[in-house]
């Protein structure tokens, strides 16, 4: 299981958009994925789930990657979220 | 008929009473209609079922996604296919999808009740956000959940409603009364809704008797049992007993009669008695309604309200549509004026469901809410400044709720700069596409001569301007009593309005439901304001008394308003001039 920290670097935090980038990049893994963030954890590749957290700009998450691909799967979520979605 | 053979209970007359919503009497089998919306009502199914909700589920799942890919399909915006993006995986949410057929299989939830218990959740997690955004963006999760009710539904959307019967229901939205027209119902008894509900207004634009607020029709009332209602008193009895029917039959017959006559005054020429013309033009607010407005040869349109589209709209990309609704319109109305009126959010009418109010009525609504919404209200006057442009001179813009003049000037400005966008994108415009604003602020008719310089033309809203002069919330039915819309204080006003028309000669009209009311018509046209617009039912009752006196009575009855100092005195008035 790999346990990872990052930061929410865009503007307008973890709306509908960003949102459906992660799932659907964690979703193209095996592993399992989830998200801690303030005593929450929710399912990484649930939007609604990716949603209600409601991180903006600034907020930090654990992520949370467990199966066969963690690795792969690891670092290509932390690549996208660093990169703040591609939205600035 | 089939009632005269045995019947195993004796029946009972059972009656109820309601608003009467719109005028009519009717006599039916009751047809009780399931709202197909999210006002769920059986919330338990039997193990036997289970698998046919999980498999509705996923049906409405695959045919939802397929749309929208479709719509994604077809923009050509990158933030409108973004937001697709994220409503597609939210249809696809695989959490959200086993918590959904966990719901049916183990709580033995029906596919609809698991659906909106599933969402409860995460809207309430949402709504509940120190993020104000998350807030915001609990409305996208809502429409999701809503949509997918609607697709649930659609198998079941169309019932077998026998044409002259009674439909008996919880609530209606507009769009399910004027679908149900045509099935040729007799008449629309409601649980919920007052007077001056959505469903009621159209009910009475379509000439269908209706009853509302009768609380327990659905509960007390069974298919099939025989149903008599009249929606001039709100009274409906279910299994009526032989005198009742008789007396209704007496109703129904005069009544018809009463619509015979009033056909033949639609081919009337409008003119009072004495010559002096007079125009009548119709309130609507589908196009569905435009078919009725053809039929009683009414001059156009003086008021096309515009919330349902936005209503319904969706968040993004709604511009085509807009477009299309005001081209049809336009299509519909031959060669005659179109008043399209802003969007009049607010108040009533709710435009963002997080957004409460402990005085909506005097609270951010009409031009309030489009000044601080600015793309929605470009968005609007593109639109409508797009098909002013293909159909020039016909179409005039109406803006709601203005308080102060500073709202017309900023007004202004954005018309200007929308027309000159569309003009250099290559469009055709309509360079003088009238502007004008409803009287319903009583700070406007009091500095009327004000306002009057800045507009061409003025429209009376008597609705909102009864309400506000006498500071009286006319959906309160403690103080019903109070709210009229003859009281002599609305009269002074509308004096006043029309004299500074008269003085600044500008075009004046009336679009409140005070214009249909037909001695009150008579009277605006005694004050100068030969110009009326009324919901299309009402048109030829006020045509039939307005073609039948003379200008020079009208204009006695106008004089002696002004002396009335009750509303009482003003019935006693009005009732002496149309028996005279």
């Amino acid at each position: 299981m790999i346990k990872k920290k990052v930061t929410i670097v865009n503007e307008a935090g973890l709306h509908a958009r960003p949102a459906a980038a992660l799932v659907k990049t964690a979703s193209k893994f095996q592993s399992d994925f989830y998200i801690h963030m303030y005593g929450y954890r929710v399912n990484g590749k649930s939007i609604l789930g990716v949603m209600t957290l409601a991180a903006e700009k600034g907020a930090e998450l654990e992520l949370e990657v467990k199966g066969n691909d963690e690795k792969e799967a690891a670092k290509a979520i932390t690549r996208l979220i660093e990169n703040g979605f591609d939205e600035n | 008929m089939s009632e005269n053979s045995k019947e195993t209970t004796p029946v009972t007359e059972l009656q109820l009473e309601g608003a009467p919503a719109s005028s009519g009497s009717a006599i039916g089998k009751a047809f009780i209609y399931k709202k197909k919306e999210f006002d769920i009502q059986s919330s338990t199914i039997k193990r036997g079922e289970v698998l046919d909700h999980i498999n509705e589920f996923k049906k409405a799942r695959i045919d939802m996604e397929s749309e929208l890919q479709k719509i994604q399909g077809d923009s050509n915006s990158d933030e409108a296919s973004d937001i697709i993006d994220a409503q597609i995986e939210m249809v696809n949410d695989p959490v959200l999808a086993g918590q959904i057929e966990k719901l049916i299989k183990e709580e033995l939830y029906s596919v609809e009740f698991a659906i909106q218990r599933a969402f409860e959740d995460y809207i309430r997690l949402m709504n509940n956000s120190d993020n104000p955004q998350a807030r915001e963006r609990s409305i996208d999760i809502s429409d999701i959940r809503d949509r997918l009710l609607e697709y649930i539904n659609k198998e079941s959307d169309s019932p077998a409603i026998e044409s002259g019967c009674i439909v008996v229901t919880q609530d209606l939205s507009p769009r399910e009364v004027i679908s149900l027209t045509n099935y040729h119902i007799s008449g629309i008894i409601m649980d919920r809704g007052g007077v001056t509900s959505h469903a009621a207004i159209i009910a009475r634009s379509l000439g269908i008797p209706a009853v509302v607020g009768a609380k327990t029709a659905t509960e007390s009332i069974n298919s099939e049992l025989r149903v008599a209602m009249d929606g001039d008193s709100g009274k409906v009895f279910v299994n009526p007993t032989d005198l009742t029917l008789k007396n209704f039959k007496k109703v129904i017959e005069e009544n018809r009669k009463r619509d015979e006559k009033l056909n033949e005054v639609i081919s009337k020429k409008s003119e009072t008695s004495d010559g002096h013309p007079f125009i009548l033009r119709a309130n609507i607010e589908f196009p569905e309604e435009l078919e009725q407005v053809r039929a009683l040869k009414a001059s156009g349109i003086g008021l096309l309200r515009t919330e349902s589209i936005y209503m319904e709209k969706e968040h993004f990309d709604d511009l085509t549509k807009q477009k299309e609704f005001y081209s049809t319109i336009m299509e519909g109305t031959g060669s005659e004026p179109v008043i399209m009126r802003l969007f009049d959010a607010g108040g009533d009418k709710i435009f963002d469901e997080k957004h409460k109010e402990q005085n909506p009525f005097l609270g951010w609504r009409g031009i309030r809410l489009l000044l601080d919404n600015r793309k929605l209200l470009r968005e609007q006057l593109e639109a409508i400044l797009t098909v002013a442009g293909a159909y020039p001179g016909r179409v005039k813009i109406l803006v709601p709720m203005v308080t102060v003049l500073e709202e017309l000037t900023k007004l202004r400005e954005e018309i200007q700069s929308v027309q000159q966008k569309l003009k250099s994108q290559g469009h055709k415009i309509d360079e003088e596409v009238p502007v004008g604003i409803m009287v319903e602020v009583p700070s406007v008719a009091l500095k009327i001569d004000k306002f009057a310089e800045m507009v061409d033309f003025l429209s009376i809203g008597t609705n909102d301007l009864t309400q506000y002069v006498l500071a009286v919330d006319r959906g309160n039915e403690l103080i019903a009593d109070i709210y009229n819309q003859r009281h002599p204080a609305v009269w002074e006003l509308i004096a006043m309005v029309a004299n500074s028309a008269a003085r600044h000669n500008k075009q004046i009209t009336v679009c409140g439901e005070l214009a249909s009311d037909p001695v009150s018509a008579a009277c605006m046209l005694g004050m100068g304001i030969s110009d009326l617009s009324m919901a299309p039912s009402k048109i030829a009752r006020v045509k039939s008394i307005l073609v039948g006196k003379s200008f020079e009575e009208m204009k006695a009855l106008a004089a002696k308003v002004m002396d009335c100092s009750t509303t009482e005195e003003v019935n006693n008035l009005f009732q002496n001039w149309s028996e005279s």
